[in-house]
């Protein structure tokens, strides 16, 4: 049995995931703190998770839109892959709470960023980087899954920050 | 069609009671703990039926979004139950009995899934179902350990 298999070559794909998250993880430490310890582990979390529970349902053999890395097949890089994801969750929420945004601005910011995630998502899916290998998808029909997604990191930020509060008030209690 | 809506509808009440019933965990570690297991057990569920093909899941729609429905949301919802319910008990006794309880319950449910046809197994047999239950509720339980020590450094107790 081979549960998590190694990459059939250590070739871009695998320099890509590791570089970047060296990159993005000192992007993270570098970033003044600005929210608790315990809101950043969840947003971190769940933009990990979110792009996880997406990939499975989409990128799995049942409904096969694309390969992730080098084969259809779960590899050991897949499991770290999605590592990279969580800094740009961090960063989108720190950006959105650093300057308030609201209303004509928090839409503009928001339609920006999911342009941004395509065009990296076309980045990672050229003959250089093959990271994503699209099957039965066009890199376009991503576009309102980032839509959907990051509003979705916002309310759950808001959410969770409000929790945060409140559990803090009730402990002081 | 009437099994998919039956599923459906356990599921949303599984679901519903979760939310209305009073938590004993605070609900930032619920959370937490619940999109760790998410990650986990997709990634699980990856290795053993697509690299592996120990589970085979069935090609027909609605019983591969049952598996679907089971996979994301009956089995991680049932390990924070299980959170809550250890939560209760005092005794490192009491606990080990209720995580067997709790074991032995996944894989009644894991069985409900082959007897509805969503899934067959292949070369796989009963106590590696007794230890991926059985290490995955104790996962949880150490998820958990982890971010309440995280809420208590923070003036959080509750």
């Amino acid at each position: 049995l081979n549960f998590l298999p190694l990459p059939r070559e250590f070739d871009q794909n695998e320099w890509y995931i590791i570089l970047s998250t060296i990159a993005l993880m000192i992007l993270l430490i570098k970033l003044p703190k600005r929210f608790p310890g315990s809101v950043t582990v969840l947003l971190i979390m769940f933009t990990v998770s979110v792009a996880r529970v997406t990939d499975h349902l989409l990128a799995g053999p049942h409904k096969d839109f694309y390969d992730i890395m080098d084969t259809g097949k779960y590899e050991l890089f897949d499991l770290l892959s999605y590592i990279p994801y969580a800094p740009f969750g961090y960063v989108f929420i720190y950006l959105y709470d650093k300057y308030q945004l609201k209303g004509f601005h928090l839409t503009l910011y928001i339609v920006c960023c999911s342009l941004g995630g395509i065009l990296f998502e076309k980045l990672v899916s050229t003959s250089y980087i093959e990271f994503l290998q699209y099957k039965n998808w066009n890199v376009i029909n991503s576009l309102p899954v980032y839509l959907t997604v990051q509003p979705l990191t916002i309310l759950f930020f808001r959410l969770v920050k409000s929790i945060h509060q409140k559990s803090l008030l009730s402990s002081d209690t | 069609m009437i099994t998919v809506s039956l599923f459906i509808s356990m599921t949303l009440i599984l679901i519903i009671s979760f939310i209305l019933v009073s938590r004993k965990n605070n609900l930032l570690l619920l959370i937490f703990v619940f999109m760790c297991i998410e990650y986990l057990f997709t990634s699980f569920i990856s290795v053993i039926v697509d690299n592996e093909n120990l589970w085979k899941v069935s090609e027909n729609p609605g019983q591969f979004l049952m598996f679907r429905v089971a996979e994301v949301v009956i089995f991680p919802l049932m390990l924070l139950w299980y959170l809550e319910m250890e939560k209760l008990l005092k005794t490192s006794t009491k606990r080990l009995v209720l995580k067997v309880i709790a074991t032995l319950i996944l894989m009644g449910i894991e069985r409900i899934l082959v007897m509805l046809d969503i899934m067959k197994y292949s070369k796989w047999q009963l106590w590696a179902s007794f230890l991926t239950w059985f290490l995955l509720l104790s996962i949880t339980i150490v998820l958990g350990k982890i971010y309440s020590r995280l809420l208590q450094k923070e003036g959080i107790t509750n």
